[in-house]
């Protein structure tokens, strides 16, 4: 046993050697590492002066510390849910599979390696996730706790993948699925009890109900700090760990399956480098995703919006990612809109609102430097009788009505439910003016820093605060236009105008930095 | 000598392998033939444990092999796959630490590393290394490891013809070693030159097996290719 921990310490130890060597020896790698330090490295003192002059006396009050239980645990669903459907990436790569698989090392120490190494790898991507919330959130929990807590949480969503996916191996998939369920149902039903109590006093007792069930107190006592709270938070990963492969024997072939996905992707990033071995599909494609033929009149660089209309049909992920976004993006419309009506709850309803733009603003702008890797590098993205530049407006508006049209229905429920009916006139237009600039501004950011690490990682976290300052010309411009016209239509009719200019001055000159780069930028990103 | 008897592999309603059996004696290059999507990458990661047949038992010398056949088979898959982030060299003191290998070891690597043309690149990241480094590393480091059976998925695919003929050379000399050797390929000819019987599969089900003369004298055609069309023809 203690053979196999050393070869396996090796393994791990000359993988981080290399690379950080390899960091080091990059220049463009090592200045991100630089300005990503130095800006941590500066919120930090701000934060410890900060906390030197006002004290570190933040505390998340009710309903809001509820609220954000309800929240974690609605995020590890996702884990626990990708666990036990047994799409799991827990072998990093086919070389990874290739070397342990075809070894004498023991699965009963390999695989517990390998799920420690999947969680220490979300450490190492997310430190500064936590590092930054603790920072942007002083209001919250204390500088301390907030940071082992959010990596705590980040390390049980980790391991919370395997632990569902071996009791799917151990005791079937319906079994697994009734854990991410009950999760599902813990985290909705008070969160859906504490917002109908917002927007109806007649369930108000409810919301009582559910803040008094103290799962909030959890919450809070983690990030404040609390160090039994915090004991029992890491307790919780190591007996998650230990129950998801504690005497684990015979789980290659299942593990090899879940990670297949996972590892087809890395493979087909380092394209030009080696593909994935074949596994044939489990499933044939429904009828109705077949296209036989090509419509009419989608012809040059209007065929990647077929394409990426055929794809979507045939992923089956992706509309139910549709059909959630558009389900949440309604419920955040109606109830912050609800909320803004009513002067003694606008508050809530302004947080409510906030927190969603601000989400909405760092997923759509992180997602598009994904979908754009995942297309350029493709030989069959570049051939084309289209000009670059025509391909890539098509390429942006094909991949943004996804996102439009979650937006949009938003917008309409916020209009109706604050009793603003021009806001929900304007959704249409106003979601696509929106959604297009984030996409462009992702797109631009992306082919100055293709290293796709991620949206904790150093790069991911220099690009939004950069699409941050992207979003300075329209704010300005709005405030100039409310100002001069004394008309807050019109400021938003010059913000409108500053974005539409701004997304095309991004497109242009991300079409500038791909020409004649696009394959290198990919594989940069790779 | 390896025994394969009833393999089969189902991914939902498709059958991939259907009852397949044979085998391969220590000593002996077997090449495993098929037209695409005949099953032998299926078969290959079933036999090397990445796969969980649904049915058959793989059993060497006798014995059946368990989930830990990790210490008999090993894989060199058709696109050979390295840690981006080790060198050569790491990849082989990889092997020697999980195999716990006894002291010396290095003279062997070293003298694999130069044989397969991989001297000047001992200290040369995966992520670097040309397709045809990366199966020459992936070999080095199987030979390492030093296991009875060797699996080549489409071995010479990605090689230049000096590298087929060190390859060809090397896997010649580890029949006199007394390996079990099985190769998937396309290239008739390649079969020919290689190995000393074929087994030829057809959507997942055995279709013949002999060696090249027995199969010649079977069906009647003289053309190795002829022979294999004819063999696999609907």
């Amino acid at each position: 046993m203690r053979k196999d921990i050393a070869a396996l310490a090796y393994l791990e130890w000359r993988i981080r050697v290399n690379g950080w060597r390899e960091t080091l020896r990059t220049p463009s790698k090592l200045v991100m590492v630089i300005l990503g330090i130095a800006y941590y490295a500066i919120f930090s003192v701000l934060r410890i002066i900060n906390v030197r002059a006002h004290g570190d006396s933040g505390r998340l009050h009710e309903p809001f510390a509820t609220l954000a239980f309800c929240a974690v645990l609605l995020f590890m669903v996702m884990p626990t849910w990708a666990g036990a459907r047994g799409v799991l990436k827990i072998f990093s790569s086919f070389a990874d599979a290739r070397f342990l698989i075809c070894s004498p090392l023991r699965e009963e120490i390999v695989i517990p390696y390998l799920v420690l190494r999947k969680s220490l790898f979300s450490i190492g991507r997310l430190a500064m996730m936590a590092l930054l919330y603790a920072i942007i959130f002083p209001m919250v929990g204390g500088i301390t706790g907030m940071l082992f807590g959010f990596l705590g949480l980040f390390l049980v969503g980790a391991v919370l993948g395997p632990f569902a996916f071996r009791v799917r191996t151990a005791f079937g998939a319906s079994a697994a699925y009734c854990i991410a369920v009950v999760f599902a149902l813990v985290a909705v039903v008070p969160a859906a009890a504490i917002g109908a109590g917002a927007l109806w006093t007649g369930a108000q007792p409810l919301a009582h109900a559910a803040v008094h069930l103290g799962l909030g107190r959890a919450i809070s006592a983690i990030f404040a700090g609390n160090l039994a709270a915090m004991s029992m938070l890491y307790a919780l990963f190591v007996l998650l760990v230990l129950l998801s492969f504690f005497g684990a024997r015979d789980l290659y072939p299942e593990i090899f399956h879940a990670s297949y996905l996972g590892m087809a992707a890395v493979a087909q990033r380092n394209r030009g480098r080696g593909n994935a071995p074949t596994i044939r599909s489990a499933s044939q494609l429904p009828k109705s995703a077949v296209s036989r033929t090509s419509p009419r009149g989608m012809t040059g660089a209007w065929a990647i919006l077929w394409k990426d209309w055929v794809t979507f049909r045939r992923t089956i992920a992706t509309q139910w990612m549709l059909a959630i976004g558009t389900a949440v993006a309604l419920g955040i419309g109606i109830i912050s809109g609800d909320l803004l009506r009513s002067p003694s709850t606008a508050l809530a309803g302004g947080m409510v609102l906030s927190t969603a733009l601000t989400s909405l603003f760092l997923s759509v702008s992180l997602v598009a430097t994904v979908l754009l890797d995942n297309d350029i590098g493709k030989p069959m993205w570049w051939l084309s009788a289209s000009s670059l530049r025509v391909r890539l407006y098509v390429w942006t508006a094909a991949t943004a009505w996804r996102m439009i049209l979650p937006l949009a229905v938003g917008l309409v429920a916020f209009g109706f439910a604050s009793g603003d009916p021009t806001v929900a006139l304007l959704a249409i237009p106003g979601a696509a003016v929106a959604i297009v600039f984030l996409r462009s501004i992702g797109t631009a950011l992306y082919t100055i820093f293709p290293w796709n690490g991620g949206a904790g990682s150093t790069t991911g976290m220099l690009r939004m605060l950069l699409a941050m300052l992207a979003l300075a010309p329209p704010t300005l411009a709005f405030i100039v236009g409310s100002a001069v016209a004394q008309q807050l239509w019109f400021g938003v009719f010059c913000a409108a105008i500053v974005t539409i200019g701004e997304s095309a001055l991004f497109l242009e000159f991300a079409v500038a930095r791909i020409a004649g780069n696009g394959v290198s930028i990919a594989r940069e990103a790779a | 000598m390896l025994q394969i008897d009833g393999l089969g592999k189902r991914f939902g309603a498709k059958v991939a392998v259907d009852g397949l059996s044979f085998s391969v004696a220590a000593g002996e290059i077997v090449g495993l033939l098929g037209p695409n999507g005949a099953g032998k990458s299926t078969t290959f990661l079933a036999l090397a444990g990445f796969l969980r047949p649904e049915a058959g038992t793989i059993s060497w010398n006798g014995v059946a092999l368990g989930h830990d056949r990790g210490r008999t088979i090993a894989l060199i898959p058709e696109t050979p796959e390295v840690y981006p982030l080790l060198t050569v060299w790491e990849h082989l003191v990889f092997v020697a630490k999980s195999n716990a290998l006894a002291p010396g070891w290095e003279k062997k690597a070293g003298e694999l590393l130069e044989r397969l043309g991989l001297g000047g690149e001992r200290d040369t990241l995966g992520r670097a290394l040309s397709k045809g480094m990366r199966q020459k590393t992936l070999i080095a480091a199987t030979l390492l490891a030093d296991t009875p059976v060797l699996l080549l998925d489409e071995p010479m695919i990605g090689l230049d013809p000096q590298g087929q003929r060190e390859l060809r050379e090397m896997l010649f000399d580890l029949r006199t070693t007394g390996k079990a050797i099985v190769i998937s390929t396309h290239m008739i000819e390649q079969a020919q030159q290689l190995c000393d019987r074929i087994v030829i599969l057809k959507d997942g089900r055995f279709v013949a097996a002999g060696t090249f003369d027995e199969l010649r004298e079977r069906v009647g055609r003289e053309d190795a290719e002829e022979l294999f069309l004819e063999l696999t023809r609907a």
